[in-house]
């Protein structure tokens, strides 16, 4: 049971306080600081903090920390889970979930927090019921409220009574349209002499649906058999999936996340990019810097927002790089080195069209040269591929008369950190 | 993740394997998941490694990844290293050791010592890797590594004698307290291999004494004493220097431990038989120590709970019990049965066993007697099945016909009986199959008992299909009853169709959840899934009732097949509930194609020519030649004998054909149950202005032959309506009930005989009282017509 939920900014300041048993004093979250301060990183703060009485469980997201306090044994996952789902909510409520945001809506944060959870205990996390239940915020009933002064809520929600508790019964749109986005971010480690010591691939398959009435779509897909692990959406019949390898549900109205599925590190995966690198520090507080980017085996696709991120080691003093595409920044403080390349195209195979920098490095006089070279973390995006090579064979509809329009995208991309070169 | 619990302290081992995957999943949430969930793993790989070993490269560590999350995958790393993979986990080791997290590193020396130790074969190549990181520049480095060094070599000191002494050449470097510490112990243990650099390294300490630190000193201090032993001689002075520098020390322990050496070193004469036992007693030979995991000791909570996380004891934390040795009681599982109540209806059970194969007999008699309304609905029912299976159209009575099918079947088989007083009247809706001369043997008892098997196959038929919950009714079963009765579900459930006293909207209830599932069941492709259980409701009603419906079988003209060139159009009532609409009377349009050698076209609804509401059929594409078609519409007669007119179009005609359909009062009512308390209760609200009475002439013959099923069997002719139980068992009075489909008005009929004066009273209570006066008129018709 959760006894009290602090929100704390990036100072250390315990803006919100929302106690649902008993007032837990904000001094609690001294044991917190305390943790804090031992680290310095605010991620390697531990998630579980034990105090003499009470449990702290923490999240950092967005530069909050959301500090759960609890007294009795209960399952961490479950309040972490739990945080993470305020979070997700207040972005959905909210569009951001800063500070500000926060601040600026207290009432119905206060609000929200009193309907998901009632003594400690979880109650309606489904976004559905609670946008019934407690209207986001928007201008006309800003003015409204303004006007009247009168904010409370006439209507009863009727969501709650649906029997699929994940679709409200009197959906209708004039145009029906349903979007699935394949969307793959690829995991992976690749060493210096460019081979590959890791490769994942996480993909899910975000959906957009906005279609009237009941409808029963089905998803078919050209290779279902790639896909091995997978969780769905509590809507996905999971039988059929079974027996079939068919994704056959009656969507939520909305937005929402399908599946997600993970193909694991079997199955090797063929990277879009190379990088070709050549870093070297010299005696006498310099050195030298050199990067080439290619893309490979992306089917035609060009690639996207390409940026590289380099943590460079603490003796280097500045960089002085001249990229032949895109822009780069050096940040001194926090010695990353950020080269935002842009578009790759794959037309221009001749390689001396390839996005390369160059420059020098400058190490702080009277440092030891550094041991290692900096890792490179990559992120691009692949528009209208998936690199798995899973492909949507068709969607069908029943139930509805209608005909719905629907859209299926592609896109593979890296989370950020999360494909990195060693050099 | 409790998933996962439950599998990690039940499951066998084979299955544990799909943990594996689940978990792995986890891993791409939060970071403070991840932490979690890492800390999991570590602890059923501990016990497990097997199911993690094929997912390795999951744990590989992302320069990013939080330091509480690198270290538990170094963890998991050293955990699953075993001699197949070692090669691999030590080169992405030796990566780690290059990051720029120098506290990662650390942890990442330690974890390849953990390996060494663990895997003999690779030993050899980590010392060496763990030397070669000596050189390093790093201080962090280079102790740990001279720490792992040296825990190390404590297993298997023989073979590295380069080593010690390279480690020894390097004490002047090193300044991290605990790595000198640890080279000093070397010395001091294996002195013997390094005679010649011991005292040397001895004497340099003993100069720099004064600044090291604690556990330096007492290191220090132990080399001393090790060293006097071995090698009295050279360094008895220094010995002596540095126990003086130890005793003035300023801290405790330092002070204490020089004493103890001195004592039992220098100052022989106060325990002589210690010192004698010195050189045993310092240079004992050790044990080796075990590299131990980092993360560890919570062995003892539970997986997955705070107090694992955490590693101490949560307020309210409970150990997981151990299996209990012996199995449980097995009883327990079972679902309690709640104990059968003794039903109110008092069986009549003795006559029941011996009529019930006369009856039966007789009944196969009956059968094949002409009788008239048997035979021939059931011929008609059967053409129209098979039209309809033909048109595949899908009625609202298809169901109703297999229904009877099926009942006709069963009636060859042997029946269980089931009889209840109060039951008789209302079975008795569905006689007409019964002859006069059976009562007149039988007396009610027999007819009765017919018509409850009957009435039971009905049931039973629901019941089979359904496999619902007959258990929630267990408590209708009377002992008597299930002792005999082979199927008891059927009585169960007829049984609760029938209790008569308790109120009606428990009565609906309980036939809404046994019903709900038959009728879906037979009623699947006709009725949408919406508002099902009203439907099934009204289902059953006409399912009982339409054995007996001799109307249905009337059929009325529209259009003749010369006005309709070739097409002709028949119309009749089927007297079930229009399932688009609840007060909308149900109307089947029976198109036949006469002619013989051109299909009709087309065929479809135009519009509704009076201001009568009417629900058109879907368009008929094709009608060959000789072929019938039913469709079913719908007609809001709004209560009125009013005629509906409406236009059809067909065969390209561009000039509608307008049809109309005349409805006779006692279409307009539907069959609507009441109990008698209902009943009274309805009777006493309408009173006065809605009542009308009549009475009929009949003569003495004829009244005697004046039954519940005769009558019944007449009231059925001209309306459609439901017989009301009666418990005074008074032999004169019949009640019926019904409502009209529009406005949902009751209408109550009642029948009383006057067995003296030769006269049947009949009065009608209603809020429709035109339609009631109608109505009257013609069951007044029917009563002298046929008598």
């Amino acid at each position: 049971m959760i006894h009290s939920l602090f929100i704390i900014n990036e100072a250390g300041d315990a803006f919100m306080e929302k106690h649902w048993k008993t007032v837990v004093s904000k001094s609690i979250c001294d044991y917190f600081y305390e943790a804090q301060k031992k680290c310095v990183n605010p991620e390697d703060i531990p998630p579980v903090i034990a105090t003499p009485h009470h449990y702290l469980i923490n999240i950092y997201r967005n530069n909050l920390y959301f500090v759960a306090v609890l007294t009795n044994e209960i399952a961490p996952l479950f309040v972490i889970e739990f945080l993470h789902r305020i979070m997700d909510l207040f972005e959905n409520y909210f569009g951001e979930c800063t500070e500000k945001s926060v601040k600026d809506n207290y009432v119905i944060v206060y609000e929200l927090l009193d309907e998901i959870l009632d003594s400690g205990l979880p109650l309606i996390t489904e976004t559905n019921i609670l946008k019934e239940l407690i209207k986001p915020p928007n201008l006309l009933r800003k003015v409204a409220h303004f006007v009247t002064g009168d904010s409370t809520n006439t209507t009863l929600p009727s969501k709650q009574l649906s029997n699929i508790p994940w679709r409200p019964f009197d959906v209708s749109y004039r145009n029906n349209e349903a979007f699935f986005d394949i969307v793959e971010e690829i995991d992976a480690i690749i060493d210096q002499n460019g081979t590959i010591v890791m490769s994942e691939i996480q993909g899910y398959i975000d959906c957009c649906i906005k279609l009237s009435g009941m409808p029963d779509l089905t998803l078919n897909f050209v290779n279902p058999r790639l896909l091995d692990d997978i969780s769905f959406h509590p809507c996905v019949r999971l039988r059929k999936w079974e027996s079939e390898h068919v994704l056959s549900f009656i969507p939520p109205d909305g937005n929402f996340r399908l599946i997600s599925y993970h193909i694991a590190t079997q199955n090797t995966i063929c990277m879009p990019i190379y990088v070709k690198h050549h870093i070297q520090y010299r005696e006498g507080s310099s050195g030298r810097f050199e990067l080439t980017v290619g893309p490979k085996q992306t089917m035609g696709k060009s690639l996207e927002n390409v940026i590289i991120e380099c943590t460079m080691p603490k003796s280097v003093l500045n960089c002085t790089l001249t990229p032949s595409q895109g822009k780069s920044t050096f940040d001194p403080i926090k010695k990353i080195l950020i080269w935002n390349i842009g578009t790759i195209e794959t037309k221009t195979q001749n390689s001396a069209h390839l996005p390369t920098i160059r420059g020098n490095i400058i190490l702080v006089t009277g440092q030891p040269i550094p041991e290692s070279n900096p890792i490179l973390n990559i992120s691009f995006q692949i528009n209208q591929l998936a690199i798995s090579g899973i492909r949507v064979q068709r969607v069908d509809m029943n139930g509805e008369i209608y005909k719905p329009y629907k859209g299926v995208k592609y896109i593979t991309t890296v989370k950020k950190g999360r494909f990195q070169i060693r050099t | 993740m409790a998933v996962a619990q439950l599998y990690y302290y039940v499951a066998p081992q084979s299955e544990i394997q799909i943990v594996a995957k689940s978990l792995l999943r986890l891993l791409r949430h939060h970071r403070e998941i991840q932490t979690i969930i890492l800390k999991s793993i570590v602890f059923i790989a501990d016990k497990h490694k097997q199911i993690f070993e094929p997912y390795l490269k999951s744990f590989y560590v992302h320069s990013n990844d939080s330091s509480l999350v690198k270290r538990y995958k170094l963890e998991i790393l050293t955990t699953l290293a075993n001699a197949s993979n070692i090669s691999t986990i030590l080169r992405e080791f030796q990566t780690y050791v290059l990051s720029s997290d120098k506290d990662f590193a650390a942890h990442t020396i330690h974890a390849i010592g953990r390996c060494a130790s663990t895997i003999s074969d690779v030993t050899e190549a980590c010392l060496n890797g763990l030397v070669a990181l000596m050189s390093k520049k790093d201080e962090t480095i280079v102790a740990e590594s001279v720490v792992v060094i040296k825990k190390l070599l404590q297993i298997n000191p023989s073979q590295y004698n380069e080593i010690i002494k390279h480690i020894v050449r390097m004490v002047d470097k090193v300044t991290v307290p605990i790595a000198r510490a640890s080279i000093l112990w070397l010395i001091g243990e294996y002195s013997d291999r390094i005679s010649k650099l011991a005292p040397d390294v001895l004497r340099k300490m003993a100069k720099s004494f004064v600044d090291e630190e604690t556990i330096v000193k007492h290191q220090i201090l132990n080399l001393a004493a090790k060293l006097y032993v071995v090698n009295a001689k050279q360094t008895h002075l220094l010995v002596q220097y540095v126990f003086n520098l130890a005793k003035y020390d300023t801290n405790y322990d330092t002070r204490d431990k020089a004493r103890l050496l001195r004592a039992l070193l220098i100052q022989t004469d106060k325990c002589p038989t210690l010192s004698k036992h010195a050189k045993k007693i310092l240079l004992a030979s050790k044990p080796a120590p075990i590299l131990e995991s980092i993360i560890r000791d919570h062995d003892q909570y539970t997986l997955g709970t705070l107090s694992f996380v955490i590693g101490q004891k949560a307020v309210g934390y409970k150990d997981l019990p151990d299996f209990p040795l012996e199995p449980p009681d097995p009883s327990v599982r079972n679902v309690e049965i709640v104990t059968p109540l003794p039903s109110q209806n008092v069986s009549s059970r003795k006559s029941s066993t011996t009529t019930r194969i006369t009856s039966r007999e007789k009944k196969k008699s009956v059968n094949d007697e002409n009788f008239y309304s048997d035979e021939e609905e059931e011929e008609e029912e059967e053409e129209e099945e098979e039209e309809e299976e033909e048109t595949s159209t899908e009625g609202p009575d298809t169901d109703n016909e297999e229904e009877e099918d099926e009942e006709d079947e069963k009636e060859k088989t042997t029946q269980n009986d089931n009889d209840t007083n109060e039951y008789e009247q209302l079975d008795a809706q569905s006689t007409n199959n019964i002859e006069p001369e059976e009562e007149e043997k039988d007396e009610s008892s027999g007819s009765s008992e017919e018509e409850e098997s009957e009435q039971e196959e009905e049931e039973e038929d629901d019941d089979e299909e359904s496999e619902s919950d007959e258990s929630a009714d267990d408590e209708k079963l009377t002992p008597n009853q299930s002792s005999i009765v082979a199927k008891p579900s059927s009585t169960l459930t007829v049984s609760d169709y029938t209790i008569p006293a308790t109120e009606k909207s428990l009565l609906e209830m309980d036939l809404e959840a046994f019903l709900g599932a038959p009728s879906t069941s037979t009623n699947v492709q006709v009725a949408p899934v919406k508002n099902n259980i009203f439907d099934d409701l009204h289902g059953l009603e006409s399912l009982t009732s339409t054995s007996s419906n001799l109307v249905y079988t009337k059929q009325y003209d529209c259009l003749n097949r010369i006005t309709g060139q070739g097409l002709q159009i028949q119309y009749r009532f089927p007297r079930t509930p229009f399932q688009q609409s609840s007060n909308m009377v149900h109307v089947e349009l029976i198109f036949t194609n006469t002619t013989t050698n051109k299909d009709i076209h087309s065929i479809k609804f135009y519009k509704s020519k009076s201001n009568i509401n009417i629900q058109g059929f879907n368009q008929i594409d094709l009608l060959p030649s000789g072929v019938s078609i039913v469709t079913s519409i719908g007609i809001d007669f709004n209560d009125k004998t009013q005629p509906a007119s409406f236009d059809i179009l067909y065969d390209n005609n561009l000039i509608p054909t307008s049809l109309t359909i005349l409805c006779h009062v006692g279409e307009l009512i539907e069959q609507k149950f009441l109990n008698d308390q209902q009943f009274n209760q309805n009777l006493a609200r309408l009173r006065g202005m809605n009542e009308i009475m009549d009475s009929v002439n009949v003569d003495e013959v004829q009244i005697s032959k004046l039954n519940f099923n005769t009558i019944q069997t007449k009231i059925l002719q001209c309306a459609n309506m439901i017989s009301v139980p009666s418990t005074s068992g008074d032999s004169t009075l019949f009640r019926f009930s019904g409502q009209t489909i529009s406005s949902k008005s009751l209408v109550l009929l009642t029948i009383q005989l006057n067995m003296t004066q030769s006269k049947v009273h009949l009065t009608i209570n209603s809020d429709q009282i035109v339609l009631a006066t109608m109505l009257l008129k013609e069951i007044k018709q029917t009563f002298q017509s046929i008598l």
